[in-house]
């Protein structure tokens, strides 16, 4: 029971992790007026995604998507997990360039932003290598530190709302799904992660399903709040409309001055424990697959975080970043309709998985 | 067999309190081995005429002293090592290990010293294990309540006792335990030779026991499916495992209507959580982030400032320090000197870096914030690695500011949630493995 | 054998943490906090930039300023970190006055708007005034004047609506916003520097996309607020026989299309209390002039505004509905002009 509750946090956490920077961009590109539209049928979408990947995992029992893939044989793990890890390896490290310079910006405008770059890293893989335990107890408190303050920036930027900046009007030729941009907005998830954690898919899909809706209730806050606050033509013209709609709050009563702060704290928090995870899935999937003279997992986190991290240095500006980023969550949807699919076809193949597991 | 008591004597000769008494009864007369120290004798002489009158033969007389009779000379060692009085007959053919009379060299029962609980019994733990074992007894009266005794050690063979309830306490942890305390095979001396002992934890500062001086906050522990260990001469019940709520709550709250635990409770989160960040979040807004502060406050900020030397970090660490040394020292310093100390460094002292202009004024207030925030906390252990904690972060802010507390914070909750005992996280909110009764 | 090597690593990563993140220290003491920048132009050339900050030591002056020059607003400003004593913390400005010969300037406006809202020290929040004055004198007169602290402009904007009605503040990110908005122009307050006080309000100027379009007294601001439902209450009113205070005005607008030109009808309820009436004064007459009164001042306002094309009320907002996206764009020069206005304003005692 636990257990579960500790996951739907990392789940709520991870997905919020995605939504705040890139996410509001991407969707005021794709539409210039009914914006729900977008996001409830990418959730839609994510969601059928989510329900196949639950099917099939229910097919084996107690298995993660390693070990099913194993099961199949080696070569089919290495075929599918391989650039899977490159995958997530290359999202680990656009994720945290993309969100360093943006800490950088709130709060020390006159520090590189490597050093900053360098702070997360090693927090993460340091929560990495802890294990998914840890993950999983710190995620709990971190959940009731970020969501609060989460909470009081939406509330607080409700004085500065304007209802007429936005029109509610249906928009019915939908068009955005032809869009490209629209299939990278589909990775922006990351709800694999349930296959990882053994006890994940144990779990109702009501309860999956409860939170995903609490998810895709954030993005819409996240996409609704700048767009409230300087409507639809002045939003596109900013790097970071999230930001700078809560950075255009002023609370008189409020000691702090700057509400911009307790967004980059829970920013801060959010970063750290999504990318800790992205880590320690990477590790895991290459020291289950690979099992070279018993390397272990912290050798392959800290290994691969190297690699994220000169990827994340070495890119020179960051319009680029933000291309990077992009492309590799467009390489994560191809991942999330590959890998549910595929399992759920093997499980159904192999007559209700149950009967295969046990022959072997 | 008389050269038993010739080998006794070799064996003990270096010893000063040592004594060979030759006594003689009406029905026999023997050898009183054993050491002063340990034993009353004059009582202890009496005690045994009186139980002779009743007597009707030697044997009788030993069989009825002790249960022990007849023994070689390696348990007569033994036995007088650990304080018990041994008789052995002139001609040597008869011995018997018998209970004296004891010098009595435990305190007595009293109040605690370590933790002052508010409307609560005030009795406390004392030297004995017997004692502190019968105080839980007296208090938990059933059947379930298990007591596993153990001796270990190289050189000192110390007792040490593990109590649980059964039922509660899930079997796998006991046994494990169990495995474990057997497995000792060097002294026990401190609580940290035990923590050792149990899974490896280098440079931690959590202990992998809550140590309380209260039987009730022991009993507690108990019925909340936890494991009691106790030390021979330590008059502390060791909770195993430790846990982080046991900082915040103890059994004794509970006196008190149910809002008013809550209000207590969450005032010690607040001093802890305050302990840690307040240090750091002064450097961090006086020196990296001052446009987080709205413009009176900066400018008051600024002006309370104005003309101070040191950096902002150092000035902080160097108060941080200083307080953490007055703290210890009046550990240290007899009770009659204590208060001195208290006035010289916190009152003068303060006093006089203030109007020195070394540090400013509101640095002053934050520490002596800090100072009471961290004694809210329950227990003096956790009082002290919650006061630890806060270096890390305060040299994180000081580079990163704001971000640095944040992430220093962070950073703490992560280390804390990765500590285990036994596969039992230290976060543990509630402790909830439930054991069946065998 | 794993953990201390895994240790030995984080130790090496802790070193290289240590080494890094020195650049923003810089003690609270040691920074200057500028609270009001000046922008203006000299010559219509070069663009000169006036700090005002406070002196924390000092009990005489509250507050100095800094004066440079420079080709443009950046440059300027690395002039004054260049120059100044100590570092400069943009981070506390609270307002920004520009002066109104830059303001003319549509393109040079939306630009410096455009390098405010971006930049990363000076916070978005802060409030944007034009003044017709020399900025230097309004930024200086601070210092004159007796029983006032150095954040006395701050303090000027922010009493509060119901301390001081008729004053408004627009702060730089509505200011950005507006120059994308096709359906919504906004006011910026208009100040000068006062003879007893710091500040005087002159009433507002009305922005269009970044242009300057006319000047309007504090009467027609505070029909502004009425229509952007801002509180009024405690705005006082002179009706030569009597004079009222406002304590609670609404307002409801309903909208429609004739014809593809747009309608509103607009009901303003004012409730008022009465300060003082000459003798056998009715009521009823009181609320007949107040009403005749609002009424005229919102026709005119509308009319002139009709005529510059700038939609201050911002009635265009209210047809996001009715009007499709893209012909929106053209709803200042398209449908602005013919907009029909049935305003009506019922007065009642409280």
């Amino acid at each position: 029971m636990t257990h579960r509750i500790q996951v739907g946090m990392l789940f709520i956490i991870m997905h919020l992790s995605f939504s705040y920077l890139i996410y509001p961009d991407l969707i005021y590109r794709l539409t210039k007026t009914s914006h729900w539209e977008v996001i409830l049928c990418q959730g839609l979408m994510q969601l059928i995604l989510l329900w196949i990947y639950y099917k099939g995992l229910n097919y084996f029992p107690d298995k993660n998507v390693i070990e099913i893939y194993l099961k199949i044989g080696k070569w089919a793990a290495i075929i599918f997990l391989t650039p899977y890890v490159i995958n997530l390896i290359a999202i680990v490290g656009f994720n945290l360039r993309l969100h360093a310079e943006v800490i950088n910006d709130v709060f020390l405008p006159r520090t590189p932003y490597w050093s900053i770059l360098i702070l997360l890293f090693f927090i993460s893989v340091y929560t990495a290598i802890k294990g998914l335990d840890t993950i999983l107890r710190s995620s709990v408190i971190i959940f009731f530190i970020v969501i609060p303050l989460i909470f009081f920036n939406i509330f607080s930027s409700f004085t500065n709302f304007d209802l007429h900046s936005v029109s509610p009007v249906w928009d019915s030729p939908l068009k955005f799904l032809f869009n490209i941009k629209y299939f990278y907005l589909m990775g922006f998830s990351s709800f694999l992660i349930l296959g990882f954690i053994s006890s994940g898919a144990n779990s109702n899909f009501c309860q999956i399903f409860a939170v995903f809706v609490s998810v895709v209730l954030f993005s819409l806050s996240a996409v609704y709040i700048p767009l409230f606050i300087f409507g639809q033509e002045t939003v596109t013209t900013l790097a970071y409309p999230f930001l700078e709609a809560i950075n255009s709050v002023d609370i008189s009563w409020f000691i702090f001055n700057r509400q911009t702060m307790v967004f980059g704290i829970s920013l801060v928090g959010l970063v750290i424990l999504a990318n800790a995870v992205l880590l320690w899935m990477s590790g895991h999937i290459m020291q289950k697959t690979y099992k070279w003279k018993t390397m272990e997992a912290a050798y392959w986190i800290i290994l691969l975080s190297v690699i994220a991290f000169v990827v994340a240095l070495v890119v020179p500006h960051q319009s680029l970043v933000e291309k990077f980023f992009l492309w590799s969550t467009g390489a994560q949807t191809y991942f999330m309709i590959i890998i549910p699919s595929f399992i759920f076809l093997y499980g159904s193949l192999s007559k209700g998985g149950l009967v295969g597991y046990d022959k072997k | 067999m008389r050269n038993s008591v010739k080998e006794i004597k070799t064996k003990f000769s270096t010893q000063g309190d040592f004594f060979i008494e030759e006594e003689s009864y009406d029905k026999m007369s023997c050898y009183l081995i054993g050491f002063k120290t340990l034993i009353d004798l004059p009582k202890t002489k009496l005690y045994i005429q009186q139980m002779g009158e009743s007597c009707t033969s030697k044997s009788a007389l030993l069989g009825k002293l002790s249960e022990e009779t007849n023994v070689n000379t390696e348990q007569l060692i033994k036995g007088i090592l650990e304080g018990k009085l041994v008789i052995v007959t002139k001609d040597g053919k008869e011995n018997a290990i018998v209970d004296p009379i004891v010098q009595n060299l435990n305190s007595s029962i009293g109040e605690p010293k370590n933790e002052s609980p508010v409307h609560s019994s005030t009795d406390a733990f004392v030297e004995d294990i017997n004692t502190n074992v019968g105080m839980l007894r007296k208090r938990l009266n059933t059947d379930r309540l298990c007591h596993c005794t153990y001796q270990v050690g190289e050189l000192d063979k110390r007792r040490l006792s593990m109590l649980y309830i059964n039922g509660k306490a899930p079997n796998d942890l006991v046994n494990k335990i169990h495995h474990q305390l057997n497995q000792i095979d060097s002294d026990i001396e401190t609580i940290d030779d035990l923590n050792k002992r149990f899974e490896k934890r280098r440079l931690s500062p959590v202990s992998h026991f809550s140590a309380t001086e209260l039987p009730i906050q022991a009993i507690h522990s108990l019925k909340k499916n936890r494991i009691v260990l106790f030390m021979d001469n330590y008059p502390f019940a060791l909770v195993f495992p430790n846990l982080i709520l046991d900082m915040f709550s103890t059994e004794n709250d509970r006196n008190f209507p149910f809002i008013l635990t809550f209000m207590l409770r969450f005032f010690r989160v607040i001093g802890a959580v305050a302990t840690v960040i307040f240090p750091a979040l002064y450097v961090a807004l006086v020196s990296v982030n001052p446009g987080i502060f709205r413009t009176d406050l900066a400018l008051f900020v600024a002006k309370s400032r104005e003309g101070i030397p040191l950096s902002a970090f150092l000035e902080t660490i160097a108060m941080v320090v200083l307080v953490d040394l007055i703290l210890e020292a009046i550990v240290r310093l007899p009770k009659s000197v204590g208060p001195a100390i208290t006035m010289v460094g916190g009152i003068i002292l303060g006093q006089a870096v203030v109007e020195a202009n070394l540090v400013s004024n509101l640095l002053v207030i934050v520490i002596t914030a800090v100072v009471i925030a961290s004694s809210a906390v329950i227990g003096m252990q956790n009082s002290l690695y919650i006061r630890l904690l806060k270096y890390p972060i305060l040299v994180l802010a000081s580079l990163f500011g704001i971000l640095g507390v944040f992430i220093g914070f962070i950073f703490t909750i992560i280390y804390l949630a990765s500590l285990t005992s036994d596969d039992i996280p230290y976060l543990t909110l509630r402790f909830e493995h439930k054991g069946d009764t065998k | 054998m794993i953990k201390s090597k895994v240790s030995r690593l984080s130790i090496v990563f802790l070193s290289i943490l240590f080494l890094s993140g020195c650049w923003d220290i810089k003690d609270i003491n040691n920074r200057s906090l500028p609270l009001v920048l000046g922008i203006s132009k000299e010559n219509g050339q070069e663009y000169k930039l006036t700090l005002q900050i406070p002196i924390p030591k000092s009990d005489n002056q509250i507050s100095r300023t800094v004066t440079e020059k420079g080709k443009t607003v950046t440059n300027a400003l690395g002039h004054i970190q260049t120059n100044s004593e100590n570092a400069i913390d943009y981070s506390q400005v609270q307002l920004i006055v520009i002066q109104k010969n830059l303001a003319k300037n549509q393109q040079e406006f939306r630009d410096l708007i455009k390098f405010l809202m971006g930049s990363e020290d000076i916070p978005s929040r802060a409030l944007v005034a034009i003044t017709d004055d020399n900025v230097e004198n309004v930024l200086s007169n601070i210092n004159n004047k007796l029983g006032v602290n150095a954040s006395a402009i701050y303090d000027y904007f922010n009493k509060g609506t119901a301390w001081a009605p008729e004053l408004f503040s627009t702060p730089i990110w509505e200011v950005y916003r507006s120059q994308f908005l096709s359906t919504k122009d906004i006011a910026v307050p208009a100040v000068r520097a006062g003879k007893d006080t710091v500040l005087v309000f002159e009433g507002s100027t009305i922005l269009r996309q970044g242009q300057f379009i006319e000047t309007i007294g504090p009467k027609d601001s505070q029909m502004i607020n009425v229509f952007n439902n801002k509180d009024v209450k405690g705005y006082t009113e002179n009706l030569g026989f009597a004079s009222i205070m406002v304590t609670n005005s609404s307002i409801q607008s309903k909208i429609k299309m004739n014809n593809n030109k747009p309608y509103v009808t607009s009901d303003l309820r004012l409730k008022i209390h009465i300060l003082e009436r000459k003798q056998g004064i009715t009521n009823k007459k009181i609320y007949e002039k107040i009403e005749r009164l609002t009424e005229r001042r919102f026709y005119n306002l509308l009319k002139k505004t009709q005529h510059s094309q700038s939609d201050i009320f911002g009635f265009g907002q209210q047809f996001q509905h009715v009007i499709s996206y893209h012909d929106l764009k053209d709803w200042r020069y398209k449908y602005y002009p013919d907009l029909k206005v049935d305003f009506k304003v019922h007065a009642n005692l409280e």
